[in-house]
């Protein structure tokens, strides 16, 4: 019995160790995946592994201990690699756009820059009283426009 | 045993004396051998002794840990639950070693503050000055409530706590009933924002960024990362 006891313990501990953003951003910060994404499948290689390494390069960047403090979303991407994942263009978009519906939420400045769209305004929504939008909030709105807009020819690479 | 949190004189007479000792070892032999017997009490009873002497608000250089105490997760505030520099039972808990030298650095004329959360990614210090703990705000004060100028400005936040009940505030000094939020930035760029906490007059609660979210002095953040208060809005407690 005490043995079994011990089994089970181990059984949910392992699945309470399991990882659900294995990107490193922003987790469980957002809008939950549940909404198809379109995840690239046909983005080229070169193009993941460019995007990932300025990613990566950013998200230790704002990790530092004085950006941690800061709520500012615009200063928070105003860095280097996340203004070259920007100036990547087009191609980078499939990508952001995966990165909002894992839930980093910070990636909505990019979608911003890369489509030059207030995707608020875009939506026709309105905010009733006492609601708020949040970064969460713009980034499904995001991902919401990527499954209307994705397969329109302006918006390929 | 000896119970570090009911005597909080003592730890600070202790910390005194185990500064002065490491200070000028060579000069006076005769201090080595009153401070051993201390030292030797310090370092067996409990943790919460070697804590409690490294305590006292306003010491950024934990003297215990010269001489290889408490060399990790220590406690360093107990100044403000003795009341050295705030009140007794200040709401929230003791911030660790790590947290307090990293406030301090961020904000130099901090003295005492207390962990009220701890990171929590999802919210920050806009969202929780208007009582929101579950979104990041800050694009929509310029997007929908301001200029839409990509810039988030002080006129923006002004439409912004306007559309959620809050009026500029003659001051921001404590006024029961009303719930008030004070606007940080640098020259005239907004950074930050504190609320007043109704529970402890006199306290304000910051979000800070995705870090924890803390109860300190209102004038203890300014000259730091955050700048000075630029602004207070005021709105009644629902």
């Amino acid at each position: 019995m005490k043995r079994f006891s011990l089994l089970l313990a181990v059984i949910v501990l392992m699945g309470l160790g399991c990882p659900n953003n294995p990107s490193g951003g922003q987790a469980d910060a957002g809008p939950s995946p549940a909404i198809d994404s379109g995840t690239p499948s046909n983005v080229p290689r070169e193009v993941i592994e460019e995007f990932e390494r300025h990613y990566q390069a950013w998200q230790s960047a704002v990790d530092s201990p004085t950006m941690r403090l800061s709520s500012d979303t615009y200063e928070l991407t105003n860095h280097p690699d996340y203004q070259a994942i920007v100036a990547m263009g087009k191609k980078a978009l499939p990508l952001v756009i995966a990165k909002l519906a894992e839930g980093d939420f910070l990636m909505v400045n990019a979608a911003e820059q890369i489509t030059r769209i207030n995707v608020f305004k875009a939506s026709g929504k309105t905010l009733q009283p006492g609601e708020f939008l949040g970064e969460q909030g713009e980034a499904l709105l995001w991902v919401e426009w990527w499954q209307q807009n994705r397969s329109k020819p302006e918006w390929q690479p | 045993m000896y119970d570090a949190g009911n005597n909080p004189a003592a730890p600070r007479l202790l910390a005194v004396s185990s500064e002065d000792s490491y200070m000028s070892p060579g000069a006076c032999p005769m201090r080595w051998g009153v401070l051993i017997p201390f030292l030797l009490l310090a370092l067996v009873p409990t943790q919460a002794l070697a804590d409690c002497i490294r305590c006292s608000c306003s010491e950024k250089n934990y003297a215990m840990d010269e001489i290889g105490l408490c060399q990790s997760e220590c406690k360093v505030s107990l100044g403000c639950f003795s009341g050295i520099c705030g009140p007794a039972n200040l709401p929230g808990a003791d911030p660790t070693a790590l947290q307090w030298s990293r406030q301090t650095d961020a904000f130099p004329n901090l003295h005492c503050f207390n962990v009220l959360s701890q990171e929590d990614q999802r919210y920050n210090c806009i969202a929780w000055s208007v009582g929101n703990d579950r979104q990041w705000i800050w694009k929509e004060v310029d997007l929908i409530f301001g200029d839409m100028d990509g810039t988030v400005e002080i006129s923006d936040f002004d439409d912004f706590y306007q559309q959620h009940g809050f009026a500029p505030a003659a001051d921001c000094s404590f006024k029961a009933g009303k719930h008030k939020v004070a606007l940080f930035g640098k020259g005239t760029q907004p950074t930050h924002a504190a609320r007043q906490s109704s529970d402890t007059p006199g306290w304000w609660e910051s979000k800070e960024g995705k870090e924890k979210k803390s109860l300190h002095k209102l004038t203890e953040l300014e000259g730091g990362v955050y700048g000075d208060v630029i602004k207070c809005y005021e709105r009644s407690q629902p």
